[in-house]
């Protein structure tokens, strides 16, 4: 089963086209960089008249490099109808819907963050990290700049949440401590670069909500980030010079160490509690070596295999959303009237029980 | 909490000044706030990283009767909350908007702004709303966060009414103080 999927949900659009819900025949992503050099000058910083401009460019580059002619061999298509910006999300669709009527193809409407969850059944050139097989439960976090939920997967399209972020997500607080260190945008890569040559015990961050018990699978990243803020505040006073590369490294580094904690700690006591078989760990932050290193260390302890995605399937991409629509999706591709799809900014994960 | 000046030199322009000694006790303050509040009404937070213009806006939501956790509207620019009073919450931040006001009003435009300002059941709560003054209603209550120099947790909240509407709010919060 061939699909072409679209995702258009904040400031990437992409496309792809994707096989049996594994394999990538291709997948395009076009950033604000790559506009800029297709289409010359300068672009107008407005989200969706972004992916207005690209997502017909974007999508004929997806079914050329599947080797397809048009939408010929296509078996469905696949959209991002949230959680994201409405106005992003509307362009992929009413691209999505214009195909679907022009092609007679059924159109799959696809969660973003489940895209995100698919993102590791993905085989990307034969890499060990793709999912094979199923082996539910399977315990899933998914951490980004727009999200940081703990959920228990029990079987395809089957979510139960366990907890997430109470204020912050953790992408948000390196954006922001990287916003505050002076390290520019985006601040996941920022952080993650100045805190390789920094001390991470050189500064103790705290670790919120890790022994609440009431909070037991639940996040707080806004607190870290104030308590960074506070750290700054009280160097600047005591006449240190916080713009010092080394000083800046160690406070990344303690931030960015403290943030991991957290992350492997709650996310290896959810597989632990809940019998987890496996543990997937996808979103934007799931890019971060930090998190990635500290999370296989601590699953390899425990016997547990640990999955996370190559780095170009971590940030936003379409393959992750054709993998979704396949999966969880085509089930009920009989009740799904595509052309009368809607975008829901603020759409949560299906709970199934 | 402390109130340390209230000055209401024209009944329009009332400015009042309020000390929290903790992030409890802003969110606290926007309890009593939210309790205030009915659709047209409008919070402007102003402050850098950290000051609490989350923490209030969360205290806000709580006052108005949203149950479930108020996260921070940063990457989605904008989250809704039905109210049991049959108004609706719309929590707004301007963080991720253009540094500029003619970048930030287009972007505006993308999340809606104007629907939401038009929504005749709307309470609305911005964070980092000097990105899009411009934009909004005159009458609206501003609320700018400090930090303290003498300790961390210590935040100054300074409320400045654009309105005769605003003004009642900051009248009636003072009542509620004293």
């Amino acid at each position: 089963m061939r699909i072409l999927a679209i995702e258009t949900s904040c400031d990437e659009t992409a496309a792809a086209v994707i096989e049996d819900g594994r394999y990538i025949r291709s997948n395009v992503v076009a950033t604000q960089i790559e506009l800029h050099r297709r289409f010359g000058g300068v672009f107008p910083e407005v989200a969706s008249r972004q992916h207005v401009l690209a997502i017909y460019p974007v999508l004929e580059q997806a079914l050329a490099e599947a080797g397809l002619n048009g939408v010929e061999g296509l078996d469905a298509l696949a959209v991002t109808v949230g959680p994201g910006l409405a106005g992003s999300l509307l362009v992929g669709v009413n691209a999505a819907k214009g195909l679907s009527f022009a092609s007679g193809l059924p159109l799959l409407p696809v969660n973003h963050l489940e895209g995100h969850i698919y993102s590791n059944w993905l085989d990307a050139n034969g890499t060990e990290t793709a999912m094979a097989g199923d082996h539910f439960p399977v315990l899933v976090l998914i951490v980004s700049g727009g999200h940081t939920e703990l959920v228990l997967m029990t079987g395809h399209g089957r979510y139960r949440r366990l907890g997430g972020t109470l204020d912050d997500a953790a992408g948000e607080a390196f954006d922001k401590v990287a916003r505050l260190l002076k390290l520019g945008y985006p601040g996941g890569p920022a952080v993650q670069e100045a805190a390789l040559a920094g001390d991470p015990t050189h500064f103790t961050l705290p670790r919120p909500l890790l022994h609440n018990r009431s909070h037991r699978f639940d996040f707080s990243f806004s607190g870290l980030k104030t308590a960074a803020l506070n750290l700054v505040r009280d160097l600047e006073r005591q006449g240190e010079d916080v713009d010092d590369p080394a000083l800046v490294a160690d406070i990344a580094a303690g931030f960015q160490a403290a943030a991991v904690d957290v992350l492997v700690a709650k996310t290896a006591a959810a597989a632990q509690s809940y019998g987890a078989q496996r543990v997937c760990i996808c979103g934007g932050v799931s890019a971060n070596q930090a998190l990635r290193d500290a999370a296989g260390r601590r699953f390899r302890d425990l016997g547990l295999p640990l999955h996370i995605p190559p780095l170009f399937l971590c940030t936003d991409n379409a393959a992750m959303i054709g993998a979704a629509a396949y999966y969880s999706g085509r089930q009920r591709a009989d009740e799904i009237d595509g052309l009368a799809l809607d975008v829901y900014a603020n759409l949560a994960l299906p709970e199934s029980e | 909490m402390e109130t340390t000046s209230v000055e209401t030199a024209r009944h329009e322009d009332a400015v009042c000044t309020i000390h929290t000694d903790s992030a409890a006790e802003t969110y606290e303050l926007g309890v009593r706030l939210g309790c205030l509040l009915h659709p047209g009404d409008m919070l402007a937070l102003q402050g850098d990283l950290g000051a609490g213009k989350t923490t209030l806006a969360q205290g806000v939501a709580r006052g108005l009767g949203v149950e479930t956790y108020v996260r921070s509207p940063t990457f989605t620019l904008v989250n809704e909350y039905d109210l049991p009073s049959g108004a609706r919450l719309f929590h707004i931040d301007g963080y991720r908007l253009g540094e500029t006001m003619a970048e930030a009003m287009l972007e505006a435009d993308t999340f809606g702004l104007d629907q939401v300002l038009d929504d005749p059941r709307a309470i609305v709560i911005i964070e980092w709303a000097e990105r899009l003054a411009d934009l909004l209603p005159t009458d609206r209550l501003e609320v700018t966060l400090d930090y303290a120099d003498h300790a961390h947790n210590v935040r100054i909240l300074t409320c400045r009414a654009r309105g005769p509407r605003s003004a009642a709010l900051i009248e009636h919060l003072l009542q509620g103080a004293t």
